[in-house]
């Protein structure tokens, strides 16, 4: 089977300290994963190792077929990530951000890509205001229009809705699963909002103290605590309590 | 929706030229659009100019026989600046990096480390050039000396502290990769510290022995050396300026060296996600 990430024996410490403990990942291409885990699980780490940004203590990652810490730079062309905790430059407009980054990922014809991606984020009238003056959910729906730009193959998303109201939130979550339907693009997220994950994931992965606890569909994990719900699957995890 | 895959068949070095033209345009948008990074950009140097050359001024109408050190001096105050420049240039436009924590997204794009360290330098030249050329008509304004009075030495003197400013710059974003935000300060101490060494305004030769020694290990004295010969006794030291190119390319490699490993340090710790305090 062709996977769109895979990691083997993947570990970083932090003074000895394992933040991500040699985990194994297999994510099927085409599909929506979901990373869960509570503060300090590891989800963090495990984004950034993806992303190239942080180099693992050991182990390896391969990216759509690709070994990442061989080829970064050509891999990073078809991958792409969002996430709240990481600005794009505050004194740009969103329409200066998406021209910069289009330029950086080699996006052909940009201009009509940033117009087509506006019109679908509904961010044509945020296009010439400063990214620092925007609201919460309208840098997420920016950052997420950036994120978009290169028609990434592998889009690493880290609580995608995070800060965004009911309406828009899902509004999003439906706009990632079209990408992904019409694009056979594999996502990959990390999220604490488990609606989110039920509604949207084929594949949940639960991570405590650096190390994968539990893996299945939403169902296969409801059956398997015998909860209606994944929050109490996740508090079930959390706490210790046994399937 | 659209499907993926659409990257047309550009070639390599195009790609690396876009990305090093989405850089130039980052910093272009961040100025363009910020008159007080305008005005900072252009201030210093002008500054310096003035004092400088008011100073040297005053001792030409003071004392005789000090036409000479007043063009030295002028001349060595713009050639200061262009080296000070360089080097704060380079620090200010990593800075910009880190203060909007930008830092993540850019090095999450296909933009290599090499990349980046060439469209900053690229920048730089850009910030630098545009930075000087007032204080430099001021100067011919002001004080009647034109760095063209120089002639091909001047061009010489200008291309070796460009080169000097360059790799001191990468060796003070070192710091900054290795410790953050919190060696902000030394970094800003930094761009001025070799200025007291390498003897822009007097002869090496009347600083203490430890500092004459360390004066002959940069390019930038070497630089000094000829000019004030030049002006002061007609005679260019071409020899100086080979060895202040050999240093440079020496330490260019050097510097890129220590800011590979700072670069590859702050991947190590998280430090690309999280360059604070």
């Amino acid at each position: 089977m062709s996977y769109a990430l895979q990691t083997h024996e993947l570990r970083k410490t932090f003074n000895n300290v394992a933040a991500v403990d040699s985990i194994n990942l297999e994510i099927g291409r085409g599909s929506i994963t979901a990373l869960l885990g509570g503060n300090g699980a590891g989800k963090s780490t495990t984004m950034a190792m993806l992303l190239g940004l942080l180099q693992p203590t050991s182990g390896g990652i391969t990216l759509l077929g690709r070994d990442l810490l061989k080829e970064r730079a050509s891999i990073a062309a078809q991958v792409n990530f969002s996430s709240p905790y990481v600005d794009l430059p505050n004194r740009l407009t969103v329409r200066q951000n998406l021209n910069v980054y289009g330029h950086l990922y080699g996006v052909p014809h940009l201009q009509n890509r940033i117009m087509e991606l506006a019109e679908q984020l509904q961010i044509i009238p945020l296009l010439n205001r400063k990214y620092g003056t925007l609201s919460a959910g309208q840098r997420t729906r920016a950052s997420l229009a950036k994120s978009l730009l290169n028609k990434p193959q592998l889009l690493l998303l880290d609580e995608p809705t995070a800060s965004l109201d009911p309406d828009t939130a899902d509004w999003v979550r439906t706009l990632l699963m079209d990408y992904r339907k019409a694009s056979g693009a594999t996502v990959f997220m990390a999220s604490h909002n488990m609606y989110e994950v039920e509604r949207m994931c084929d594949d949940v992965i639960v991570m405590k103290a650096g190390s994968i606890v539990d893996r299945g569909s939403p169902q296969k994990l409801l059956e398997t605590y015998s909860r209606e719900n994944l929050e109490e699957v996740f508090l079930d995890i959390a706490r210790n309590r046994t399937a | 929706m659209t499907s993926p895959a659409i990257a047309q068949p550009e070639s390599a070095f195009f790609l690396f030229l876009r990305r090093i033209w989405g850089l130039m345009l980052r910093h272009y948008y961040l100025h363009s659009g910020s008159w007080p990074r305008l005005i900072e950009m252009l201030y210093w140097p002008i500054i310096n100019m003035a004092t400088w050359g008011f100073t040297s001024s005053y001792l030409v109408q003071k004392f005789t026989d000090t036409a000479i050190i007043s063009s030295t001096l002028v001349a060595s105050v713009i050639l200061v600046e262009v080296l000070v420049r360089v080097c704060t240039n380079i620090l200010m436009l990593f800075l910009e990096e880190i203060w909007s924590r930008n830092l993540g997204h850019l090095f999450a794009s296909p933009i290599k480390f090499g990349e980046y360290v060439c469209g900053i330098t690229v920048v730089c030249f850009v910030r630098t050039t545009v930075a000087m050329i007032p204080a430099i008509l001021l100067a011919k304004f002001l004080f009647g000396f034109s760095l063209v009075s120089l002639g091909w030495p001047g061009a010489a003197y200008i291309g070796l502290l460009v080169f000097n400013g360059c790799w001191y710059g990468l060796l003070i974003i070192s710091l900054l990769f290795r410790y953050g935000l919190a060696a902000e300060w030394m970094a800003w101490m930094g761009t001025w510290l070799l200025i007291p060494i390498i003897a822009p305004y007097y002869p090496v030769s009347v600083l203490p022995y430890g500092l004459q020694l360390a004066a002959h290990a940069l390019p930038a004295t070497y630089v000094f050396e000829s000019l004030k010969s030049q002006i002061t006794q007609h005679e260019i030291l071409s020899g100086n300026l080979l060895i202040a190119l050999g240093l440079n390319i020496v330490y260019f490699i050097g510097a890129s060296l220590v800011l590979w490993m700072a670069y590859r340090g702050a991947q190590k710790r998280g430090g690309l996600l999280q360059v604070g305090e």
